[in-house]
């Protein structure tokens, strides 16, 4: 297989084995809230679990010109689509910025991408509040989004 | 006559001999726009050091005169490109001494600015910078390290106090991953209209939800 193929073999399975997971762990809940702090906790779970995959998805795919870039498109499209789900809790949807999505996969993949690329540095788990307390921030304001840093369930 | 040559490509129009310090500092100039403009534009992969010389329309003995690889061309870009653009964010922070809020907007404009004015250095190094592997990682954490410095100067303004010491970085490196993604699609307008998203995102955990939007506009 050339390395194209090979590229796009490892991330197709990688991304579906993802998104299986996820929606495992997340399918109890019925709340955004509960549902994020689950799909966060395991996503950072498996980083720590499986570090040369985590950094295939964040870090070696950026140096696979269009066709990782492709591909990272359609990941983050995916988790993006997921995420907006949260719209459909809210008394008034379109007051949230329409990015809100996407402001949210860029600030966790820049962690993510932070422990692949800087691995002294503190682990995933332990930073997941200050990420949840972000997004849940920017859809249900910051009184929510305290209740996840300072009182999490 | 030795030299003639080089002595007469080096002469102004006035026939006063440009000095060689400043012959080389506008060669070098030359190579980094080149640089930038063909790396910018075909990805830092695709470009080979005979690219950056067609760009720069230079020798290629000249461009070894200055740096020692592509690789170390292309930080000689980043860095120049990262100092400039931190340099006119601060300034235009500091211009608009009002309130936190104002300051935050006032860096985003600037930054925006800057990629309009120059969209093949903004894609050489936004883009194409983490493209390189891990010798870029030190220099990509300083200019993440440096702009959270700057948005953690209104921290005590805002009276966020209760937050993690890291937020102003994983604010600041969100921003850079929306950033990224807004200049993959090569559509300037997108990242134009991205600007109160912007502001609003990076004030939302110090200032609150509603401060933040009002502050947005």
């Amino acid at each position: 297989m050339t390395g194209p193929e090979a590229f796009a073999g490892r991330w197709d399975r990688l991304e579906a084995a993802y998104f299986d997971r996820i929606a495992e762990v997340t399918a109890p809940f019925e709340r955004w809230r509960d549902r994020f702090r689950a799909g966060a906790q395991e996503t950072a779970r498996l980083v720590e679990a499986h570090p040369a995959e985590a950094c295939f998805l964040a870090v070696d795919s950026l140096s696979a010109g269009e066709l990782g870039q492709a591909c990272r498109r359609r990941f983050a499209s995916r988790l993006t689509a997921r995420l907006d789900s949260a719209r459909a809790e809210l008394p008034d949807p379109e007051l949230v910025p329409e990015a809100t999505g996407g402001w949210i996969v860029a600030f966790f993949f820049a962690r993510v991408h932070r422990r692949c690329t800087q691995p002294e540095g503190p682990d995933l788990p332990s930073q997941v509040p200050e990420l949840l307390f972000l997004a849940v921030s920017a859809y249900f304001g910051t009184v929510a989004g305290l209740e996840e840093l300072l009182s999490p369930p | 006559m030795p030299g003639g040559a080089k002595a007469r490509r080096d002469v102004q129009p006035g026939g006063h001999p440009l000095r060689p310090e400043v012959v080389a500092f506008h060669q070098r100039q030359r190579i980094l726009k080149g640089a930038a403009e063909a790396i910018g534009r075909r990805g830092y992969r695709q470009v080979a050091v005979s690219d950056i010389v067609k760009a720069s329309a230079i020798a290629r003995a000249r461009f070894y005169e200055n740096f020692s690889s592509k690789e170390d061309c292309f930080f000689a870009v980043y860095d120049a490109a990262a100092q400039a653009t931190l340099e006119k964010v601060a300034g235009a922070c500091e211009g608009t001494a009002e309130s936190f809020p104002e300051r935050v907007g006032a860096g985003i404009s600037a930054l925006l600015d800057a990629f309009e004015a120059d969209p093949d250095l903004a894609r050489a190094c936004i883009v194409e910078g983490p493209a390189v592997g891990p010798a870029i990682n030190g220099r990509f954490e300083k200019l993440i390290g440096d702009f959270a410095a700057l948005l953690r100067l209104g921290r005590g303004d805002a009276g966020s106090s209760e937050l993690p010491d890291s937020v102003e970085e994983t604010v600041v490196g969100g921003l850079y991953w929306l950033l990224y993604h807004a200049l993959i699609e090569r559509r300037p307008r997108k990242i134009a209209q991205l600007r109160p998203q912007l502001v609003e995102f990076s004030l939302i955990p110090f200032i609150g939800t509603e401060a933040a939007a009002a502050a947005a506009g």
